[in-house]
């Protein structure tokens, strides 16, 4: 973006070691999971701020995020499976993963209840992730402390 | 808690800006009433209708509804229409004007910065 | 009358709309439509055209408060007229798509 590249170094906020006092963030992941640099950065930076003991309201999958949260990935055994990554860190960290459902409806990712609506022939949705509306966007963004948001193109 | 939502993609070629407007829609039924910042190929939406590709007329619809979702605060960066050849005139909908050089202000005096 | 509807009973073709169309839909929900109903559908409709948005309740109370009677754009009023989910309940009669519930 010519003349506006400063702004994508706000995006990505400071850095978690420089607060002493523990912080609530909102994740946003707006990268797909084959910009495996950005999307990769989103996990890791989320993964570090909750080790250093930071609290993370919800992290939300938008745009070609939602790609993330497909079951039906297959992933070169040479690649890091983000999926696998993101589901696993909700495991440990019992970390909310919402997938705004508009996006994710028209990209093929759905579950059984929006599969049965819409009378397709199965759900997708990877297990850990859940379908949520823009809502929860918004909602993160009103409670946090600081909202990082991992763009796009 | 206010919000500043920069919108940085043309409306068209794909659904980004249709998107990220729609977050500036929800985010104000939160009550956050965000302000708006184009920039970039980001004022192209705010083109008059008539201007923009058919098939991509909704983001003018969509921003017709802004006032009604309490979206009142609307800015532009100079740059970006200079980039484009626009003036304040020909835009669809009622803006202020920010220069590049300001932008940092502008952005600091919000709580969330979104960008899109 | 044969109308393609998904399982909530929201049209499918959207072009397949008209007051007939309203009327059988208002019906399946267990509505009939009286003039107030039309206040609301014919208000919706002019917003949808307009803006290309289904708009969840907050915004269908401020559309009724706008375009119908400032008396009129109250979540009462709307509820009394589309039972229980006045924004889906209106959309589905007024031919509209499922209102996204956050916009």
């Amino acid at each position: 973006m010519a003349g506006f590249s400063y702004m994508s170094d706000l995006n990505m906020a400071a850095s978690p070691s420089l607060d002493p006092t523990s912080l609530t963030y909102a994740i946003v992941v707006r990268c797909g999971p084959h910009q495996q640099s950005r999307a990769l950065s989103a996990f890791q930076f989320t993964k570090e701020v909750l080790l250093q003991g930071h609290k993370v309201l919800s992290v939300f999958f938008y745009q070609q995020g939602v790609h993330t949260a497909s079951g039906l990935r297959v992933v070169p055994q040479d690649e890091l499976n983000l999926t696998v990554l993101w589901q696993q860190l909700s495991l440990d960290y019992d970390l909310d993963l919402g997938v705004c459902i508009a996006a994710a409806l028209q990209a093929g990712i759905t579950n059984q209840q929006e599969a049965n609506r819409y009378e397709l022939g199965s759900d997708s949705l990877a297990s850990q992730f859940s379908l949520v509306g823009l809502g929860q966007l918004a909602a993160a963004c009103a409670e946090c402390d600081r909202l990082v948001s991992f763009g796009g193109d | 808690m206010s919000c500043l939502i920069t919108l940085s993609h043309a409306p068209y070629g794909s659904q980004v800006a249709k998107e990220s407007l729609d977050v500036a829609l929800v985010l104000s039924a939160f009550e956050q009433q965000p302000a708006v910042l184009f920039v970039d190929e980001g004022v192209l939406q705010l083109l008059p209708g008539s201007q923009i590709p058919s098939p991509h007329k909704h983001i003018g619809k969509i921003l017709s509804a802004l006032e009604m979702y309490d979206v009142n605060e609307l800015w532009v960066e100079q740059e970006s229409l200079d980039q484009f050849g626009l003036a304040i005139d020909d835009l669809s909908q009622t803006v202020n004007v920010v220069t590049r050089i300001h932008l940092g202000q502008l952005c600091a005096q919000y709580h969330q910065h979104l960008v899109f | 009358m044969q109308l393609e509807t998904d399982k909530d009973g929201y049209l499918t073709h959207l072009s397949d709309w008209n007051p007939d169309t309203a009327k059988w839909l208002a019906h399946s929900e267990g509505i009939t439509l009286e003039a107030e109903h039309w206040e609301v559908i014919n208000a919706l409709r002019a917003f949808y055209a307009d803006t290309g948005i289904s708009p969840a309740m907050r915004i269908l109370v401020k559309i009724v408060k706008q375009r119908v009677s400032l008396e009129k754009g109250n979540s009462i009023h709307l509820l009394t007229l589309f039972p229980d989910s006045p924004a889906k309940l209106a959309a589905k009669i007024a031919g509209l798509p499922r209102p996204a519930n956050c916009l």
